[in-house]
């Protein structure tokens, strides 16, 4: 899925969150918004998920126009990992994984599906864990798998790493990429975090709601055969 | 956003309230808004309450003055039906004779604190003779010589037909004139008629009777001829016993007179009593009423025996009902010349009875025709006996009374025992149906001297002489409220209608009155009025002694001085007054009718008739004024409850709400004091704001309702919000004060009954319910609530008439209280729902976030108004079933006599209003899910 945001500008209430922001996100790519607190990177993902609408500009997605009438149905191939993981309190981690899918038909079978997606994060024996009763590293392996379940186009994900300790992060991440590349999903991930940016395919750079630096992340090996690194 | 600093430079903590309202504005609104409800139903309710009293007992003061307050009867005269339902029989007095002393009565008149006492002494019934006139002229063949019609009659009554007497018509074109002796002998007005040389009395043959007969000394018949024929069934109901014929002549109109008689009851009164207590001197409308001063006189004619002459006065009506029809018929004489000498001679009777007749037409009459006329003070009133009458009893079954049925009447009891002949003119309505034991009285055989008999009935007396002196119409008699008439059988028939259609056909939609049948169902009132002083005159008349010799009076009727109503002293005034005669009197019968009331009855009558009657209910006003006050009062208590427990779960679910921020404020280091401090000072602000607008709703709504003790009491609304709110509140905030710090990072969520997966919306939704106990409690305690009350309300009101209605003061009292108690009944099922729309709301707002990711991750607006649908559907289906049953369970001691019957109509009617929760709940829930909907998911998880 190709996502493009063309000269985007949302305003709050004695704040201008984004301005004239022009971002293209090609299919099957990803791309780390990086910036500070307030620089405009989960709008960036609230207007290309479909949660938020922009004051001017256009947001498009394979080339059409997201209008309001499309955004049900663009959210059903979204898939949305939130930093404070927003889990359903009442429903157990299979359940939870399950909620995007509970009210319409779908062609496959939902148990064995979050069974699937838990196993893909690895927690497929707290399937029946309520979220109180998880670790928040467990809380938001759920809430990919509940991003996933429903083989989302485009995974957006908004500092999923920004409530868990470093080592827990890094393995979230991981784990996002992995899903990413075998899913073959399109990502924006909003990040403090240069470490987790650099796990993306570019970076775009925030600032007061401006684009100030848009960079294609280097191949690690490439990195090293241009430094004149050891390569075997 | 801005904070007032207190003096030790931390954010003071009333600039914290004002900033917690501003900013959680819907919050405080949700709890606003339920303060208003709450606090304006209250004041409607109780409103509606006193003002529903206040009407009621206005009714029934307004209504309370009876003719009478207290009744005496002789002892036994109550029946044990009137004692287990509380009861005065409407015609109770038809069946007493006496029981009471003139000594008792003029010692309980005297009693202190009674302002009139009325005695009526039943003496019995005695015959007022007269005849119905029928004109037949239309029917006589113009230019016959001569000619007979017979005209066979039937009185028809309200519920029977029988065939009455045939009477005949012999008409001439020769004159008949009279003479009055026939050979010396004296036959005053004896009709004759001339046919050729010989003379024929014409209808002395026919209209004789052996009785009449003059005998000589040596037993042969005494002239104008022979002894007529007597070819009669010797019985007083045969037809032809009173068959008669009339002879006629000339020009003169054709008529036949149909010898009627007409039983009156002849009761004794106090005049000057029974004018105090109904006015009876200005009823008279012929002659004079009865004075104080009329005494019976004895007169001593020359030629004639001795007696006493009792000053009497006689209704204008018989007050009896029925007709006569009568069908006329041409006989076929044969020769018109010998008409006249086959009349007058032995076989009249054979002869005119043998007459064959072809019916020509129909006449008819009202029996009430020949009572004598409204201005007349002539009436032939035959004392030589007398009948007195038994009360009539019933059984009961399924409410419906069943009088008890007598054998058919003796003819005996019509023999007249002076000459061991029946009586003239025998009403043929005594051949019908008996409900009473008729009790002959024979006069005494006597010959007066000095005061008393001296030869046979030695010391009894001579049967007097009523002498109409004047006339009495009872319509004109002062009329008292309907609503709490006491019997006056004094001088009115009871009320008697169909109860049914098929009945109000049968009686042609007219109402059963009595007729002269005395044993029939209904008793003619008194309509002969004497004197207490000729009490004796008449009883002493009797053969035989009975206890009307000694205690004459049936039933007393008292008005008690300084009665205004059925306020505590009018009732002390009453009571004592009973009281001093049941303890002078233990003998008598006591019985207060003060607030008596009219309380229908059903009776069942042979041939499948139902009809009403109204008894009366005694002490009816006090028992509604006892059951107002007891139902305002349960009222009052009901929406203290229902308003107080719906602020509760309206504050209780606000701060529950707040959950996450008490945590929060913990953590900061508030102490569980300042955190209670925090949230009754929000809710002292919220109840002093929805206070002030309620109490313009209050008057604007109390005005608009036409409620007249709404407007002071709207000032009422004001503190009424700001305690509810305040003491609704302290519960909750004392729990916020117990909550953790760490209870703000962990929901509310239980983690039992897990084994079901969820699968659909449904699932998610009943999911939600049951692990969310606490929510789910309070949300469905709402619905419970209004469930309950309506329950309980509706079981009140259907027991408050259940208790009341039946009477007919009681009736009108509940068709007044009606529309309070719907009002009320509305308001509290509205009050209920209100209450669980509003838990369900701030509910949603704590939930926001939960639904905002759901829609975050693809749900429609529509699959989450689903969702929050099903959840109340739910919530209210839970709530309202336990509100039935809670409710049922509350009204269950109200016991079967005050809902007798109405427990499963009771249930349906709780099942209903769950149902009307449901749809409500659903109703309301729609305006938050829309709210919802507007706003973006990313600004509900934002703010949280």
């Amino acid at each position: 899925m190709r996502v493009t945001l063309r000269e985007v500008t949302r305003r709050y209430p004695g704040l201008t969150a984004l301005d004239a922001v022009d971002l293209t996100v090609g299919d099957g790519t990803s791309v780390a918004l990086t910036g500070a607190s307030g620089a405009g990177k989960s709008t960036v993902l609230h207007l290309a998920g479909g949660m938020d609408r922009p004051d001017e500009g256009t947001v498009e997605i394979d080339g059409e126009e997201l209008t309001a009438r499309r955004l049900d149905a663009h959210r059903r191939v979204t898939g949305f990992v939130f930093q404070r993981f927003h889990l359903l309190p009442a429903l157990t981690a299979l359940d939870n994984v399950l909620a995007p899918v509970l009210p319409r038909r779908v062609d496959f079978d939902r148990r064995d599906r979050g069974m699937e997606m838990l196993a893909a994060v690895g927690l497929a024996d707290r399937a029946q864990a309520l979220p109180s009763e998880l670790s928040g590293g467990q809380r938001q392996r759920v809430a990919i798998a509940r991003a996933l379940v429903s083989r989302p186009a485009l995974l957006l994900a908004d500092e999923p790493t920004g409530n868990l300790d470093s080592a827990t992060g890094r393995g979230i991440v991981d784990l996002l990429m992995n899903l990413r590349e075998q899913f073959g999903m399109t990502m924006l991930l909003a990040t403090h975090d240069a470490e987790v940016a650099a796990s993306c395919d570019r970076i775009v750079r925030l600032q007061d709601g401006r684009i100030v630096a848009d960079d294609a992340v280097e191949p690690a090996a490439d990195a090293l055969d241009r430094l004149g690194g050891y390569r075997p | 956003m801005t904070l007032r600093r207190s003096r030790t430079g931390r954010p003071g903590l009333l600039g914290m309230i004002v900033s917690q309202l501003r900013r959680r504005r819907s919050r405080a609104l949700a709890l606003g808004a339920g303060t208003i409800v709450a606090a304006t139903s209250f004041t409607l309710l109780t409103t509606a309450v006193s003002t529903s009293q206040a009407r009621t007992v206005g009714v029934v003061q307004d209504n309370v003055r009876s003719a009478y307050d207290v009744l005496v009867r002789p002892k036994g005269s109550e029946t044990q039906l009137e004692q287990s339902r509380d009861l005065v029989q409407a015609n109770f007095l038809s069946g007493i004779y006496g029981g009471i002393s003139l000594g008792q009565y003029q010692a309980i008149k005297k009693m202190a604190g009674v302002q009139i006492a009325a005695p009526v002494a039943n003496i019995g019934y005695v015959t007022v003779q007269s005849h119905v006139r029928l004109d037949v002229s239309r029917y006589l063949r113009p230019g016959a010589e001569g000619q007979a019609l017979r005209v066979r009659t039937t009185i028809s009554t309200g519920t029977q037909a029988v065939p009455g007497s045939d009477a005949y018509l012999y008409f001439s074109r020769t004159p008949i004139g009279t003479v009055d002796h026939v050979d010396n002998l004296p036959f005053p007005g004896l009709q004759a008629q001339k046919a050729g040389k010989s003379t024929y009395y014409v209808c002395w043959y026919y209209n004789s009777d052996r009785s009449e007969i003059p005998i000589n000394g040596d037993g042969s018949p005494r002239k104008p001829l022979d002894l007529p024929e007597d070819l009669r069934e010797w019985s007083p109901f045969n037809p032809d016993i009173n068959a008669t014929l009339t002879c006629r002549s000339g020009s003169e109109t054709g008529y036949v007179d149909l010898p009627v008689s007409y039983p009156v009851l002849l009761a004794a009164i106090d005049p000057d009593q029974e004018n105090r207590l109904v006015g009876l001197d200005r009823a008279a409308v012929a002659g004079r009423a009865l004075r104080e001063s009329d005494k019976p006189v004895w007169k001593t004619p020359r030629d004639a025996s001795y007696y006493y002459d009792v000053p009497t006065v006689l209704s204008s009506r018989a007050l009896t009902a029925g007709r006569v029809d009568g069908t006329v018929e041409q006989l076929d004489v044969g020769d018109p010349a010998a008409l006249a000498k086959n009349l007058g001679g032995v076989h009249a009777h054979t002869f005119l009875n043998g007459l064959h007749g072809t019916p020509v037409g129909s006449v008819t009459a009202n029996l009430d025709d020949g009572f004598p006329a409204r201005g007349s003070l002539k009436a032939r009133v035959d004392t030589d006996e007398s009948w007195t009458t038994g009360p009539v009893r019933y059984s009961s079954s399924d409410g419906v009374l069943h009088p008890v049925l007598k054998p058919p009447q003796s003819k005996e009891l019509w023999r007249t025992r002076s000459e061991q002949q029946f009586i003239p003119a025998v009403p043929e309505e005594n051949k019908g149906t008996q409900f009473r034991t008729v009790t002959p009285h024979p006069g005494t055989v006597c010959v007066g001297l000095h005061d008393v008999c001296i030869e046979q009935d030695y010391g009894r007396l001579p049967p007097p002489l009523l002498d109409v002196v004047g006339r009495y119409d009872p319509d004109r008699l002062p009329g008292f409220s309907a609503l709490t008439a006491v019997p006056m059988e004094t001088y009115r028939p009871p009320s008697v209608v169909g109860a049914d259609a098929a009945t109000r056909k049968a009686l042609h939609d007219a109402p059963l009155r009595p007729d002269r049948n005395l044993g029939a169902y209904l008793s003619a009132p008194p309509t002969l009025l004497t004197g207490l002083d000729s009490l004796t005159a008449v009883i002493k008349s009797r053969h035989t002694p009975d206890v009307q010799d000694t205690a004459p009076i049936s039933a007393i009727r008292i008005r008690v001085a300084g009665v205004t109503g059925v306020d505590a002293v009018s009732r002390a005034r009453v009571s004592a007054v009973a009281g001093e005669i049941s303890r002078a009197y233990p003998g008598l019968q006591v019985d207060l009718t003060v607030g008596s009331s009219p309380a229908p009855q059903k009776v069942a009558l042979p041939g499948g008739l139902t009809v009403r009657e109204e008894w009366t209910a005694k002490g009816v006003a006090l028992h509604i004024l006892k059951a107002v006050d007891r139902k305002s009062e349960i009222l009052f208590v009901l929406v203290l409850v229902v308003c107080g427990l719906f602020l509760s779960q309206a504050a209780l679910a606000s701060v529950r709400s707040r959950r996450t921020e008490i945590g929060t404020l913990r953590c900061l280091g508030w102490s569980g004091g300042e955190v209670m401090r925090l949230v009754v000072g929000e809710l002292v602000v919220i109840g002093a704001v929805s206070g002030t607008v309620g109490t313009a709703l209050a008057y604007g709504l109390g005005a608009g309702l036409g409620m007249g003790h709404a407007g002071p009491r709207s000032v009422l609304v004001l503190p009424v919000a700001l305690l509810l709110t305040v003491v609704a509140g302290l519960l909750p905030a004392w729990k916020a004060t117990r909550l953790g710090p760490l209870d703000a990072v962990n929901p509310p969520v239980s983690a039992t009954g897990r084994a079901a997966a969820v699968r659909s919306v449904r699932g998610l939704a009943w999911c939600n319910l049951r692990r969310t106990p606490g929510r789910t409690a309070l949300g469905a305690a709402g619905i419970a609530l209004g469930v309950a009350a309506f329950t309980v309300l509706l079981a009140l009101t259907l027991g408050f008439r259940g208790q009341v209605a039946g009477s007919l003061l009681g009736n009108a009292v509940v068709a007044q209280a009606r529309s309070a108690d719907y009002i009320s009944v509305a308001l509290s099922l509205l009050l209920g729902a209100a209450g669980a729309v509003d838990v369900l709301v701030l509910s949603q707002r704590e939930r926001a976030a939960d639904l905002a990711v759901l829609r975050a991750t693809g749900w429609s607006d529509r699959e989450l108004a689903r969702l929050s649908l099903c959840e109340g559907a739910l919530l209210a289906l839970m709530g309202g079933l336990a509100g039935a049953v809670v409710g049922l369970a509350t009204v269950l001691p109200l016991g079967a006599g005050m809902l007798a019957g109405r427990l499963p109509a009771l249930t349906g009617a709780a099942l209903l209003a769950t149902a009307a929760g449901v749809v409500l709940v659903c109703a309301a829930l729609t305006v938050p899910i829309r709210s919802m909907s507007h706003r973006a998911p990313v600004q509900v998880l934002a703010e949280e």
